[in-house]
């Protein structure tokens, strides 16, 4: 499923924003929500980042304290697999270009 | 002798389920509610919104891309993970990837029944008893209790 995703269904990019974009690539947020729980979070970093218990410990209580936290950054195609696949486990996630901070 | 948890892990590596046929029954139930809710048509349904969460929050044309091109891929995933958990109701042991599709499933009626209730941060004071909602928020917690040991039996 995940494999058909990357093939088939990556949104095309112009040339001249794929230039942009290895300057400026993308990031994937993790919200702050009330319902997931702080282990989950936590297992679900690991598993999917492939990050240690600190790191993804550290990255959960961003997300809890601060509202949010940047869990992954790369190309446009990288951040969207990434942001379906903490859909996937029921985070709530978005992406956005890197330094287009705001909202 | 104590008591086991609902899902731990055996001194043999092996994934045990220790849950009678009354709460098996209930998450069969439960998952058949899940599907139901992620397979109605696409309406305003906040329950629906929080199994298919924004993925551009600053730019709605590309959002409206990636739901077009990932809806029905992120609801396959969803049906794929609830018959990974249908299948694993049926017998005592899973294997960590069935595990893995019974907490995603696990979550999802988190998600659906938290939505439901409006959970809100820290709003973790019992019901009151005579909250016609109430059974629903132990559901929850039973649910929360679950994934919680499910983690644990990864974690160890």
């Amino acid at each position: 499923m995940i494999s058909s995703f990357t093939a088939s269904s990556t949104i095309t990019e112009k040339t001249s924003d794929q230039d942009v974009a290895l300057d400026n690539p993308w990031i994937v947020l993790v919200w702050n929500d009330p319902i997931n729980l702080m282990s989950y979070v936590t297992f679900v970093f690991q598993k999917l980042f492939g990050y240690s218990l600190e790191k993804a410990t550290e990255l959960m209580l961003d997300v809890h304290e601060k509202g949010r936290a940047v869990v992954s950054a790369g190309t446009r195609e990288k951040a969207e697999l990434d942001v379906f696949r903490l859909h996937e486990h029921g985070l709530w996630a978005t992406m956005q270009r890197d330094g287009n901070e705001g909202s | 002798m104590r008591r086991r948890l609902p899902i731990d892990r055996a001194r043999d590596g092996s994934i045990r389920i220790n849950l009678d046929d009354s709460a098996r029954e209930l998450l069969l139930r439960l998952a058949g509610e899940l599907e139901a809710v992620d397979s109605a048509d696409k309406t305003g349904d906040p329950r629906m919104r929080r199994l298919h969460p924004t993925a551009y929050h600053q730019d709605p044309e590309h959002d409206e891309e990636f739901q077009r091109l990932m809806f029905d891929e992120l609801r396959a995933s969803r049906a794929a993970s609830l018959q990974q958990t249908r299948d694993a109701l049926l017998s005592d042991t899973m294997t960590e990837d069935q595990l893995m599709g019974f907490m995603r499933t696990l979550n999802s009626l988190r998600l659906i029944l938290g939505t439901q209730l409006d959970v809100a941060e820290g709003s973790d004071s019992e019901p009151l008893d005579d909250d016609p909602a109430a059974p629903f928020h132990y559901l929850y917690e039973y649910l929360g209790y679950l994934l919680e040991c499910s983690v644990q039996a990864l974690s160890s």
